[in-house]
């Protein structure tokens, strides 16, 4: 018997969520948002969190964060999220001398029942971690969305969203989509059985919109070098480097620079501190601020509100810009994915490396931080002076954009990064597009297929229909790794249609008087013969790997209360994953056929891709 | 675990671990002689939210202590 189909049995008979739709009305519903992780991932939550409720704003939230995450975020936390609820088990806690198992339980037992008491109709785990997955599990609510447990002590994930980040988000670099549109997909599926008409086309331009701030001073920077972790931030030489070359920069006398960290900041990196505070005494002592470790978190907020641009790495600094609509500049390197981190909203900047070891996990091991290097100070300023020096950005379509850029910016640094500006397409979601020159051999084939995903997940999910031009592909290499692909789709599709195959035996068997258990046996057998082949697969074909990995865990939480419902569900699902593959494949079809006349011409390699132009098209 | 209480919240578990280990080992046993039984029996058991509540704090644990390293 496959083990993914008895699993499964096993535990729909107590957990049947997607199946009970006894939901109450909109604006009587009480939502419990989990998220446990970081600052920034708290951040992320909450402008998800905020555009939802700009919607539908009678639903009731509550928040259930880690107290030294969320806590410093009170006060903006308080503004959407009727009640908060703090996980208070920080390291110290656990030292404690007088701590026993039975106080440590009761605390949880209280920490719990407070929480029931607010009858939630459904629990969100936003946070895809072990802890978060029994946290959720041990909240009573009618609907669950996000990582749980079964009885049985296996993961079950509800929602196509979170079946998205599980299979696509936490397995390497191929999301197309921004955490908070991630974020805000899944909390709109706890709603949508009711608003079946687009009701996920949340209205995100006109949050933004209704954003005004009438405090900023448009000559102040906000500059943030510092990030969570070693990986995501460069040493402080390269900060001091790029500040000199701001101050000294004579068109740039009209801006000053306001540096902010954490006191942790302050204590870990002295030599920066001291650096700051000599160039402050000694020269720029009006245009160049030092308040690292002075602002809690709320004035911190303040700080970055009252600015016109936030310069740092991916930390909660940008995420904190991005709620108050402050435009960014980041500087994405290590485990960084920008599609997925860039500060939300229009018109923020992200530059990334081009090393082809980029982007890595946080386990990653790393001594040399190549990618660093990419991303120069050079290359920040060149940018900086580029962007300030821009009159109005946003009356600016994406093709002059790129010429002023090219012309702005030397084309040494331009080599070894890539530059992104943000958008929101016609779906309100946010999209990255590329505006530097220089064609990126080693990511070109994966910016196309993240186009190709942003497509097809965004139509399967929400049913959005996004127009993007085909490519146009002008390298040979490229042209010759989508027709590999091609061959790739064909496999998985023959695969697809194995599993389509037993399946439907399967269902035959159970429809006779008397089925044979050997054949049913059987059947199981190759079944889970044929989800291992897929598996396999991915290593050959890595840009079908969201493809393969999705449909495998759609695969491992198969619907269904007994094994017919099961085998069901498991044609359906081989059904649906060949129609993908589909849509790939044309796809590809039609992105060959366009550049084949390419292969007839002249060796003109280096192009922009057409895919980078939609931004003014939508 | 390298504290008293993360030494603790493994002992309880291990000792519903036990428990459970008897009663899947008996349920092992009706399934062999059951065929027309078709599901896993080897799955750990976690209906009880006692045992839940240990999973939850031991994971926490780890993850806080991970954390902050």
């Amino acid at each position: 018997m496959n083990s993914s189909l008895h699993h499964k049995d096993t535990y729909f008979e107590e957990q049947s969520f997607q199946d009970l739709v006894d939901l109450k009305a909109e604006d009587q519903k009480t939502i419990a948002i989990i998220q446990i992780s970081r600052m920034g991932d708290v951040l992320q939550t909450i402008l998800a969190t905020k555009i939802f409720k700009s919607s539908f704003p009678n639903t009731n939230f509550i928040f259930i964060g880690r107290i030294q995450f969320a806590k410093p975020f009170e006060f903006i936390l308080k503004e959407t999220f009727n009640h908060i609820y703090y996980v208070n088990f920080p390291k110290h806690y656990w030292n404690l001398n007088d701590l026993t198992l039975d106080k440590l339980k009761s605390k949880l037992k209280l920490f719990l029942s407070s929480i029931e008491e607010h009858n939630i109709d459904s629990v969100v785990n936003l946070t895809f971690s072990k802890s978060s997955s029994y946290l959720a599990t041990l909240i009573s609510s009618k609907h669950k969305f996000g990582l749980i447990r079964n009885s049985s002590n296996n993961l079950l994930i509800g929602g196509k969203w979170s079946k998205f980040v599980y299979s696509n988000v936490m397995t390497g670099d191929f999301s197309p989509f921004n955490l908070v549109d991630v974020f805000k997909n899944i909390l709109t599926e706890t709603i949508e059985e009711q608003n079946s008409n687009n009701s996920h086309q949340l209205k995100t331009n006109n949050f933004f919109q209704s954003i005004s701030n009438t405090n900023i001073n448009q000559y102040k920077i906000i500059v943030h070098p510092f990030a969570s972790h070693s990986k995501k931030f460069w040493k402080s030489s390269y900060w001091q480097q790029l500040i000199k070359m701001l101050l000294e920069d004579e068109h740039l006398s009209i801006y000053s620079f306001v540096v902010v960290g954490s006191l942790n900041d302050k204590k870990n990196y002295l030599e920066f501190n001291n650096f700051l505070d000599n160039y402050i005494t000694n020269t720029f002592s009006n245009r160049l601020i030092n308040k690292i470790g002075i602002l809690d978190m709320q004035e911190l907020s303040d700080e970055i509100n009252t600015s016109s641009l936030f310069l740092g790495h991916d930390s909660m600094g940008g995420h904190l810009a991005a709620i108050h609509k402050v435009p960014t500049i980041t500087i994405s390197i290590g485990s960084v994915r920008a599609h997925e981190t860039t500060p939300y909203g229009e018109n923020n900047f992200n530059l990334v490396p081009k090393t082809t070891c980029f982007p890595c996990f946080p386990d990653t091991p790393c001594s040399n931080y190549i990618c660093h290097l990419d991303v120069s100070p050079e290359l920040i300023f060149y940018f900086v002076h580029a962007l300030l020096s821009l009159e109005n950005l946003e009356s600016n379509e994406i093709k002059t954009l790129y010429s002023y850029f090219t012309q702005k910016i030397p084309s040494t640094y331009l080599k070894t990064s890539n530059i992104y500006q943000s958008y929101f397409s016609n779906n309100g979601m946010q999209t990255l597009s590329l505006v530097n020159t220089e064609i990126d051999f080693r990511t070109e084939t994966l910016n196309i297929f993240k186009n190709f995903y942003n497509i097809l997940w965004s139509f399967l999910f929400n049913d959005d229909d996004i127009t993007s031009p085909i490519p146009e592909i002008k390298c040979k290499k490229i042209f010759n790794e989508l027709k590999e692909y091609l061959i790739g789709l064909k496999y998985v599709s023959d695969v697809n249609s194995f599993g389509e195959k037993y399946s439907l035996l399967l269902l035959e068997e159970f429809e006779i008087a008397t089925p044979n258990i050997a054949v049913i046996k059987e059947y199981s057998k190759k079944i889970q013969e044929i989800d291992k082949l897929a598996l396999d697969l991915k290593f050959k074909y890595p840009m079908l790997s969201p493809l393969i990995d999705y449909y495998h865990v759609c695969k491992g939480n198969l619907k269904g209360n007994n094994i017919i419902q099961m085998a069901t569900s498991s044609l359906l699902n081989f059904k649906e994953a060949k129609y993908s593959v589909n849509i790939l494949k044309e796809f590809i079809e039609k992105t060959l056929d366009r550049s084949r006349k390419n292969f007839y011409s002249e060796n003109n390699w280096i192009i922009r891709p057409e895919i980078n132009s939609t931004r003014s098209e939508s | 675990m390298n504290t008293k209480i993360g030494d603790e919240i493994l002992n309880a578990i291990n000792s519903i671990k036990e428990i459970k280990q008897k009663n899947i080992n008996l349920h092992l046993k009706t399934c062999t002689n059951d065929s027309n039984h078709i599901r896993s029996c080897n799955s750990e058991d976690v209906s009880d939210p006692e045992y839940l509540e240990l999973l939850f704090l031991a994971s926490l644990y780890d993850e806080e202590i991970k954390e902050s390293d």
